[in-house]
């Protein structure tokens, strides 16, 4: 705009001249009477196309002008819809899967919202449009962009840019948008979001360090707590004897460490289940000498971590395989295994709180055909839920009723919740009549299912099962982080181990699962999951040569503070 | 045509002068929308807050003032919608559905997140 003065000048002059000669032709015309000549009208003409010639560039500069602003009006609209659909969209992610690195200016981002759904901005080469979307399904959102740029942070520190995705809480976008005509001016704009969604189940799973407990030889563990940074672990040592340590968790560091092991059984101590007594007494059941059913009561010094045992209890003097334990006072415990046929026995052992002597009550045979592997959980004072493989190695349920009084097992009718496959299952309990049962199922793949407890008549219903590792999924064992949300922490493929976190839907009774993770990536079997806090899980194992190994798995991002 | 010409000019100008004003409002409009959505996110803060401290709290605010406009929160089971208002009228939603930890000082989980939806 800054010709138009000089233009408009030169307009002025041109007409005034025009005007100029109108009047003196048409003075000369009507003196004399006579009308205009041909060479008057042409110069009359040609003046006027002079002034014409002067405007129309103008015109042009004025349509210019017009086009910029309408461009820029555009340009500011589409940044608007831009910002807006960032914020709104990085807000209700659950959390970043990729993004592009905070130096590159045409970058891209990758998330999964609180639908599960995995979602995309990036900017498209070929049209310079920011493109949004299911990854692979995008279409154009805004643009064209000469600019998308992501810088991402964690929860606490907005100084310092971060690329590792499981920690990204806020991110920060850069835009220019480009204005497509000759004069318009380009813009940049800035939106950042805070992403408030934030399941459990969707937070990445992190490790500590590893500890390796026994460097001998560490094979089945089992573990209970103490205190908040203390866990008795019994597991089967070298010589397949049965050992017990106290490992201690730094909850600064996370890092484990162990207290001197004691021997409990010097003969042989297979798949050891532990309860807890009291604060310093614990119940050991185990598969001990001549593969028999044994039991110990295991006593831990709290001042000193060092661990006794008193005198051992044979429960059950032919077979007692892959025991699993369930407290029903302080006194008295109910415990499940394979017999010398591979039946499910069940049968309650007492211990006496002052010479914490064993004994046992009338045990029951809960399944004559086949009982693989049991595994536990309390309903109620005097109901258990039983779940284990069969004959045809399929997954099977029952409630196990126990007399308080006479301390008599019975069983009620049992259910197949798995018709396939269903082995070494572990269970835990969601509500008072629903139970996530985990297990090794068709095709070898980790497996969930969640059954419900009928207590007018203590029979099982199931709900639909959900594949969470379609690879494998050996030797599941789980932990309540909430009422909705559960880790699992299970063999993977390549034997390797994996964790998991299930998300339990309390209306439909569905089951989802997070990213998984590999905290083992050499081989972890038989692992066996203890909470620290809701953020944080011991998990013993057993790894190369078979040796004794933990770890805490971490949840870093597992809740978000309002 | 001097007449013409300051028509045409002053029709320019007006034209000029709207597209600014357009422009303008365009930019006030998204600085109402934004503290309109911020205003609710500030009404849902408030009722995780008041959550963290009681996990049974589910009074609720009405029209509670908040930099010149005003929130209304709803907690209904374990969903909080916010209604937020700004000072030129505008309205923004939020609503969560959470997880409340089981002890004090209640932690709370955001499992859904939605935006004036």
């Amino acid at each position: 705009m800054p010709k138009i003065p000089k233009v408009k000048a030169w307009i002025v002059r041109l007409e005034m001249m025009y005007e100029n000669t109108i009047k003196f032709l048409y003075r000369e015309h009507r003196a004399s009477g006579k009308g205009l000549t041909l060479v008057e009208i042409i110069i009359a003409l040609a003046m006027m196309g002079i002034v014409f010639a002067a405007i129309v560039p103008l015109f042009g500069q004025i349509r210019n002008s017009w086009d910029s602003k309408q461009a820029a009006a555009e340009t500011l609209q589409n940044g608007r819809i831009l910002l807006d659909h960032l914020n709104r969209t990085l807000s209700k992610a659950v959390r970043i899967t990729a993004v592009s690195d905070s130096s590159q200016t045409i970058g891209y981002i990758e998330f999964e919202d609180n639908d599960a759904n995995n979602l995309r901005y990036n900017v498209n080469g070929t049209t310079d449009y920011v493109e949004f979307g299911y990854a692979g399904e995008l279409y154009d959102l805004a643009g064209p962009a000469s600019q998308l740029q992501f810088t991402c942070y964690d929860a606490c520190d907005l100084d310092t840019p971060i690329t590792d995705v499981n920690s990204i809480r806020f991110v920060k976008v850069e835009t220019t948008l480009t204005n497509p005509t000759a004069m318009g001016k380009d813009k940049t704009l800035i939106a950042s979001a805070y992403l408030r969604t934030n399941g459990n189940n969707q937070a990445g799973i992190t490790k500590g360090t590893p500890f390796e407990y026994n460097i001998s030889l560490g094979k089945n563990p089992a573990v209970v707590q103490i205190d908040s940074t203390h866990f008795l672990c019994a597991y089967s040592g070298p010589g397949d004897d049965g050992l017990t340590v106290v490992l201690t968790v730094d909850t600064g560091t996370w890092d484990i460490s162990s207290q001197t092991a004691h021997e409990f059984d010097a003969t042989n101590a297979q798949n050891p289940a532990l309860s807890q007594i009291d604060s310093t007494h614990y119940l050991c059941v185990y598969s001990g000498p001549g593969d028999d059913g044994w039991a110990v009561v295991l006593t831990v010094n709290t001042g000193t971590w060092d661990i006794t045992s008193e005198t051992p209890f044979e429960y059950d003097g032919e077979m007692g395989a892959t025991p699993a334990l369930a407290k029903i006072d302080d006194s008295h415990y109910l415990c499940v295994y394979s017999d010398k046929f591979t039946d499910g026995q069940a049968v309650v052992l007492t211990v006496n709180t002052s010479t914490w002597d064993i004994t046992k009550e009338t045990p029951l045979e809960y399944d004559t055909d086949n009982a693989s592997i049991p595994a536990l959980a309390k309903i109620d004072g005097s109901h258990y839920l039983c779940v284990y493989s069969d004959k045809f190695s399929d997954g099977q349920a029952v409630v196990l009723t126990v007399n308080t009084s006479t301390w008599d097992i019975t069983r009620e009718i049992p259910l197949e919740y798995d018709t396939t496959n269903g082995e070494t299952p572990a269970v835990l309990q969601i509500d008072t009549t629903h139970f996530l049962c985990v297990y090794d199922g068709p095709g070898k793949n980790g497996w969930a299912v969640v059954l419900t407890i009928n207590t007018g008549d203590w029979s099982i219903s199931k709900e639909t099962a959900f594949e969470y590792d379609g690879t494998s999924g050996l030797t599941p064992d789980l932990a309540q982080i909430d009422p909705n949300d559960y880790l699992c922490a299970y063999v993977g493929p390549a034997s390797a181990g994996y964790a998991a976190i299930l998300t339990v839907d309390p209306d439909d009774w569905t089951i989802t699962n997070g990213t998984t993770f590999e905290y083992e990536s050499i081989v972890a079997t038989t692992p066996n999951l203890t909470q620290i806090d809701p953020n944080n899980y011991l998990c013993a194992y057993t790894s190369i040569d078979n040796d004794g190994w933990s770890v805490v798995l971490q949840l870093p991002n597992g809740q978000v503070k309002p | 045509m001097t007449v013409f010409v300051i028509a045409f000019l002053s029709a320019l100008t007006m034209g000029m002068l709207q597209m600014n004003t357009e422009e303008i409002q365009i930019v006030q409009n998204q600085i109402s929308a934004t503290e309109a959505l911020a205003t609710a996110e500030a009404g849902l803060n408030d009722a995780l807050s008041e959550l963290r401290a009681d996990a049974n709290w589910i009074a609720g605010f009405t029209d509670k003032a908040f930099n010149g406009g005003s929130y209304t929160v709803d907690v209904n089971d374990l969903t909080i919608t916010s209604t937020g208002t700004c000072s030129q009228g505008f309205v923004g939603r939020v609503e969560a559905d959470i997880t409340v930890g089981s002890s004090s000082p209640y932690v709370i989980r955001i499992d859904h997140y939605r935006i004036n939806e």
